[in-house]
């Protein structure tokens, strides 16, 4: 399994397009923390208008913490992107090549190659997120150091820097697991697909119209929209609520694990069936 | 004991008699002249702001004075400070650009105060209307400000035994009106199809605690 897993691995990373995410989040990073250091005091003062005229604020407010906060809500848009790029293309792209039949007649179950692929797709997307938390906080350190982060949300919070560490550690686990079903869902459609654009455009569709309809038909589909996965991207903000909500935590939680595990099981029952003659 | 227990109340209605011998103008004078004796000093403070849709913890820092009416916070993190000084903004009072008005005396913190309305002779003041409340000592117990710029303000005063009139505690009372943020700016999208109330005024309040003054 170990050695399948590393060759999976082996794949990824030799492929040009794996760049094209990291790449993408480096330059998101320093885009936005050079714009940041150049206008953050307007933004930030744009958000606190209504306080600015009854309070002195002492204190730096443009620091790593707030960076890194504003920059995670690129998880709701542009990091299933660059997911898709690559765990779309982990099956579809070997049964477009053809190589999908080489590999299922060596002896190794269906399953093992199935997860050596899943397991290799999930390394991709931590890896992802990983950089983009790390060289979000660091890069962040170097421009503006730490500091009180400011969270706007149904009001104003501040949080300490010393209680920020373990809420940006749990909210970067939450937002993995809404990454993570990003990635089961494009290796469940990859399991299905002969080609790599559909899986990759197929779940950045599905996103894109679970994102307009959650947004536009909020009115509509209220009594549904916790049971969906995109409604849940974003909940990594309940661990920035001063009191936390464990109860919500948790439901977002069980919720995501249950369309990973869905979508997985869906992904590996047909690729166990998969036809590879055709 | 007869004799020393007389002396005492009539040193006590003397005094009374004295203080509210006094004209307004005078008391109002002597309040800012006793302000004015303030030197440089540093004191500790700590400050709670309870305002409605804010949360933040308690700060704790050191507040740096500099005559005449140099105040500099030194706070670790992030902190909201009232931006006005009560006491700075009297001190720089000038008796002769306001008309005063005295209404009935009133007890705040269990002192008896004399009630004093400032009204502004000329329409470019900051201050808008003020009201003072002053004990026998001349310490102004409780102030009440509308500026142009920051709206309504309303200190309560509380002072510390030492020989100039520095205060141990004072809370700040101000209208401040809820925040609206763009959904967009907070990541809640979903927000922008809920109903949205009016954005209504709410009392706040800023609590700031000082101790360990040290006189320069």
């Amino acid at each position: 399994m170990l050695k399948l897993i590393k060759l999976e691995l082996f794949k990824i990373f030799t492929r040009p397009r794996t760049y094209i995410g990291f790449g993408a989040v480096v330059f998101i990073v320093i885009a936005f923390q050079i714009s940041m250091y150049f206008q953050g005091k307007a933004i930030v003062s744009f958000i606190l208008d209504n306080l600015e005229t009854t309070f002195q604020m002492s204190g730096n407010i443009i620091n790593a913490n707030l960076a890194t906060y504003i920059l995670l809500n690129g998880l709701l848009i542009h990091i299933p992107i660059l997911i898709c790029l690559v765990t779309g293309d982990i099956i579809s792209g070997e049964s477009s090549s053809g190589t999908i039949r080489l590999w299922l007649q060596k002896p190794f179950s269906r399953s093992k190659v199935y997860f050596s692929k899943v397991i290799s797709g999930i390394i991709y997307t931590l890896l992802l997120l990983m950089i983009l938390g790390l060289f979000s906080y660091v890069l962040g350190y170097f421009l503006f150091g730490f500091g009180d982060l400011v969270v706007v949300k149904q009001g104003i919070t501040i949080f300490d820097q010393d209680d920020l560490l373990w809420r940006f550690f749990y909210a970067f686990l939450v937002g993995t697991i809404s990454m993570l079903v990003v990635t089961s869902l494009s290796i469940m459609i990859s399991a299905f697909a002969t080609n790599s654009i559909v899986p990759i455009v197929g779940t950045i569709a599905i996103i894109i119209v679970l994102n307009v309809l959650t947004v536009l038909g909020y009115n509509v589909f209220e009594p549904i929209l916790p049971y969906v996965f995109t409604t849940h991207f974003n909940r990594w903000q309940l661990l920035f609520d001063y009191n936390l909500d464990y109860h919500e935590i948790a439901t977002t939680i069980v919720v995501q694990s249950f369309y990973i595990i869905l979508f997985l099981t869906i992904g590996l029952i047909h690729f166990k069936n998969k036809d590879i003659l055709s | 004991m007869r004799n020393s227990l007389n002396i005492f109340l009539i040193l006590i209605l003397t005094n009374i008699l004295h203080s509210q011998n006094i004209t307004k103008e005078e008391l109002l004078t002597n309040s800012i002249k006793k302000l004015r004796t303030i030197p440089n000093y540093t004191c500790d403070v700590e400050l709670h702001v309870d305002v409605d849709f804010i949360k933040i913890g308690e700060r704790k820092g050191k507040l740096i004075f500099i005559k005449p009416d140099s105040i500099k916070y030194e706070i670790e993190g992030f902190a909201l400070l009232p931006k006005e000084d009560p006491l700075s903004k009297i001190k720089n009072l000038s008796i002769k650009d306001y008309a005063i008005i005295e209404l009935d005396p009133e007890t705040i913190n269990n002192e008896l105060c004399r009630n004093l309305k400032i009204i502004p002779n000329y329409e470019n003041n900051d201050i808008i209307l003020g009201q003072l409340w002053i004990d026998k000592k001349s310490n102004i117990r409780k102030l009440s400000i509308f500026t142009k710029e920051q709206g309504k303000f309303e200190f309560l005063i509380e002072y510390m035994n030492y020989k100039y009139p520095v205060p141990k505690m004072i809370t700040v009372n101000f209208d401040i009106k809820d925040m609206k943020i763009p959904p967009g700016m907070t990541g809640e999208l979903n927000k922008f199809y809920k109903k949205e109330k009016n954005q209504k005024t709410t009392l706040g309040r800023i609590y700031i605690n000082y101790s360990n003054y040290v006189f320069k």
